[in-house]
């Protein structure tokens, strides 16, 4: 049997149309639907994608501690950075699974004239309470030189 | 305990990646790739649920 679209119940009136005898108001009416199941298939492509998206994120990202920032590189589509000063940390954050893997946040913020805030979180990683330590470490040590500058030079 | 993976056995892409964003003189104290397979079952898990949640309602309502 060929294929039709008369076959398909929902687009059996699609197929019945006939465009050569369209006025006015059909021309309106398939405009609007039309634009509208654009819309939808949009959002339905969209939501489809968030599983490779995660995939993306779960073998391509990383995350980078260095000795005066903590830095993540995302791994999806779009491979944003996010990087905020260690000696902006205002709270450093962690959560950890039985087997040793979980997650370390970041929030950092700072005032330059305005006050900006950076959010940034390692998620997933293994034996995260000695990154943890090392996160916190690097931190104080900023922290610390910043104080004794400040002091130096006030 | 030294967590961090070595630099060097990153794929080149990643070193780049590293490479470019760092500043001069900025060296690496850390570094490492989430476990991939505990990071896409914590994602993955309540996307689940919404698209079960999502063909049901579709379900119901286009039948």
């Amino acid at each position: 049997m060929l294929f039709s679209f008369a076959n398909i119940p929902m687009l059996k009136n699609v197929a019945d149309m006939n465009f050569a005898e369209m006025d006015l108001e059909d021309t309106i009416f398939a405009v609007i639907f039309g634009v509208t199941g654009l819309v939808f298939s949009c959002v339905y492509l969209r939501i489809l994608w968030i599983p490779v998206q995660i995939y993306m994120s779960a073998t391509r990202s990383l995350y980078v501690l260095t000795g005066d920032r903590a830095i993540e590189f995302d791994g999806s589509f779009l491979r944003k950075v996010t990087s905020c000063e260690l000696e902006n940390v205002t709270r450093l954050r962690c959560s950890k699974d039985a087997d040793g893997t979980g997650d370390i946040g970041f929030v950092a913020s700072w005032f330059d004239g305005r006050i900006h805030r950076v959010k940034l979180g390692f998620g997933a990683i293994p034996h995260v309470e000695s990154v943890e330590d090392l996160a916190r470490q690097l931190v104080d040590t900023r922290q610390d030189e910043r104080k004794k500058s400040t002091v130096q030079s006030g | 305990m030294n967590t961090s993976e070595n630099l060097f056995d990153l794929p080149l892409a990643m070193r780049m990646r590293i490479d470019r964003e760092l500043n001069a003189g900025e060296e690496v104290e850390w570094v490492s790739r989430p476990n991939a397979n505990r990071f896409i079952a914590r994602e993955m898990f309540p996307l689940l649920f919404f698209y079960a949640s999502f063909v049901n309602f579709m379900g119901l309502h286009v039948v």
